[in-house]
């Protein structure tokens, strides 16, 4: 059973990476805008990512369900 | 919303049906990352996370939000494949026909469009009960508001509108889960008061309700969702307009950003559960959002409704834009006309929107009737376990057949069909199981059945003949040259 502070502690880290996820689309967003460039536009789409950003995706995905488990142990 | 809709209609000149339908193949990660996850981090989290909260606990964060953004991180291999061989397709049901052909093609169509249309029917669950349960309007009118709108600004932004639009219902999400969230929990004391109060009222129960790892609700909450919403986003249109509609170079990115961001939403609407355990004692777990809700101070509680009101449409607006892209080019030009030129593929994608709306509106008077939130929530996950495992196997095996494929999806169908009759005792009354047990049962017999029947009938397929012609445009933008992959 999860003490006070836990509980507390836990709730403060979910509204800072929440807080995180959407400052980093805003981000995105504000210096992207809404599409490519013109001559990706006329040309076609570009190409494919490789497999460096892929794993990184994926090492990405390892970290959080990482986190996921040891926040079940912690809070178990 | 409608004027925001009209403004992309113009400026990104939304008047044929590539645009229409997959916003021209090069969205920006932003956009499509608050897209893709404002689609996930659906209005029916306001009610489903306090409920499993209600049910079981803080472990109720995880059981419901884990499965929710695990279709993320699954439908990364299918996207990458998928791009790597159609990096200008327009659907992703159009590749059943280039691998296999018209059977499996409208086998699929089917399937996908009776799921979209019940993850419609969820989300205007959530309208009727939520904004109607708080201000005591008729659910069915509150209903046929909000189809009334999102249909008309739909009809004129296509995919460009609906993934704009929904970049402002992100940042509503953000205002929802940021602001109101942490209002709710001052008003009930803030987190020291409702962890107590919660121990005072759980009594012998606050050991298990308090532990991250009390498993007791595994069964019924963690599995059901894992083995159905948990992949479907392999099935979902909605996620494939948006994989087809981002960059290129971005498709992992933006699946990655989105899922995990979906998570802390989720985790953030269990606070709303938390601040009921601690403020009720006897009050159901279906009704714990809406109770807690009610503490919020009235101009607070109108602004929630507001902003619940612009999430709830994000969503419902990305399940009618893939039905329209689904009736436009995978019924009616692929089966009906075939010489259909673009505006009339156009005008049967604004038709369709409208009349699944209808539809869609319809189902959910009916539903909310005659079955409970989280039962709605899990059934709907139930097209998935007949898809995913044969689409996995047309992706990457050449023996998959089409006589495979269309024997494990349908069979697969009709099995979970009478089983999930028989557990409701609709028509049939034996046997009865557990939904995840249907699921998992759907998920073996279609992909086992795609497999021995492949296996007895093999295809010979030469994926190279259906990839698409290479791009022309490099990942820098500007650099002309073919993509060797």
């Amino acid at each position: 059973m999860m003490g006070e502070g836990l509980f507390t502690g836990m709730i403060v880290l979910f509204w800072v990476a929440e807080a995180l996820f959407g400052a980093l689309v805003l981000y995105w967003f504000l210096t992207q805008g809404f599409d490519s460039d013109k001559d990706t536009a006329a040309g076609g789409p570009v190409e494919l990512e490789d497999s460096s950003a892929t794993i990184k995706s994926l090492g990405m995905w390892a970290v959080f369900f990482g986190v996921l488990v040891l926040g079940i142990i912690v809070g178990a | 919303m409608i004027g925001l809709s009209y403004y992309i209609f113009r400026r990104q000149s939304v008047t044929d049906t590539k645009e229409f339908i997959t916003a021209g193949g090069r969205a920006q990660l932003g956009l499509t990352t608050a897209s893709f996850a404002v689609t996930w981090m659906w209005a029916g989290d306001i009610l489903g996370v306090p409920q499993y909260v209600g049910i079981t606990g803080v472990a109720g964060i995880w059981m419901y939000a884990a499965p929710a953004v695990l279709s993320s991180f699954v439908v990364i291999p299918f996207a990458l494949r998928m791009r790597e061989l159609f990096p200008q397709g327009l659907t992703y049901s159009e590749y059943f026909i280039e691998r296999f052909g018209d059977w499996a093609h409208l086998v699929v169509i089917l399937v996908i469009l009776y799921t979209m249309v019940l993850g419609g029917v969820i989300q205007l669950f959530v309208g009727g009960a939520v904004i109607g349960g708080l201000t005591g309007i008729d659910a069915n009118i509150v209903m046929a508001v909000l189809m009334g709108v999102i249909g008309i600004y739909i009809l004129l932004g296509g995919l460009w509108g609906s993934m704009t639009t929904d970049f402002v219902q992100f940042v509503s999400a953000l205002a929802l889960t940021l602001i109101f969230v942490p209002l709710l929990l001052l008003e009930a004391g803030g987190p020291g008061q409702v962890y107590s109060q919660m121990v005072t009222n759980l009594g012998e129960q606050s050991a298990s309700f308090l532990s991250m790892a009390n498993f007791d609700a595994i069964e019924g909450l963690f599995l059901p969702y894992a083995l159905g919403l948990g992949v479907w986003g392999v099935v979902s249109l909605a996620t494939w307009q948006r994989v087809f509609a981002v960059r290129r170079d971005k498709t992992s990115r933006f699946l990655t950003i989105g899922g995990i961001g979906v998570f802390t939403t989720i985790a953030m609407y269990s606070v709303i559960g938390f601040v009921g355990l601690a403020s009720f004692t006897d009050v159901a777990p279906g009704n714990l959002s809406i109770e807690a809700l009610g503490l919020m101070p009235d101009w607070a509680a109108i602004v929630f409704l507001l902003v619940a009101l612009m999430v709830l449409g994000s969503s419902v607006d990305s399940y009618l834009t893939a039905i329209a892209s689904l009736t436009s080019r995978d019924i009616y030009y692929r089966h009906i006309n075939e010489d259909a030129s673009d505006g009339q593929q156009l005008r049967v994608a604004r038709g369709a929107s409208i009349g699944f709306a209808a539809v869609i509106f319809a189902g959910t008077v009916f539903a909310l009737g005659s079955i409970s939130f989280v039962q709605l929530l899990l059934i709907g996950g139930i097209g998935a376990s007949a898809l995913v495992g044969p689409f996995a196997l047309s992706l990457f095996w050449k023996k998959a057949s089409q006589t495979g494929f269309v024997t494990g999806v349908v069979v697969s169908q009709l099995i979970t069909g009478y089983l999930l009759a028989a557990s409701y005792d609709v028509v049939v009354t034996t046997p009865t199981l557990k939904l995840w047990e249907i699921m998992a049962i759907g998920h073996l017999v279609s992909t086992g059945l795609t497999l021995v029947v492949s296996g007895a009938s093999p295809d010979d397929f030469r994926f190279e003949s259906i990839a698409q012609e290479a791009p022309s445009v490099a990942a820098d933008g500007g650099v002309e040259g073919g993509d060797d992959e």
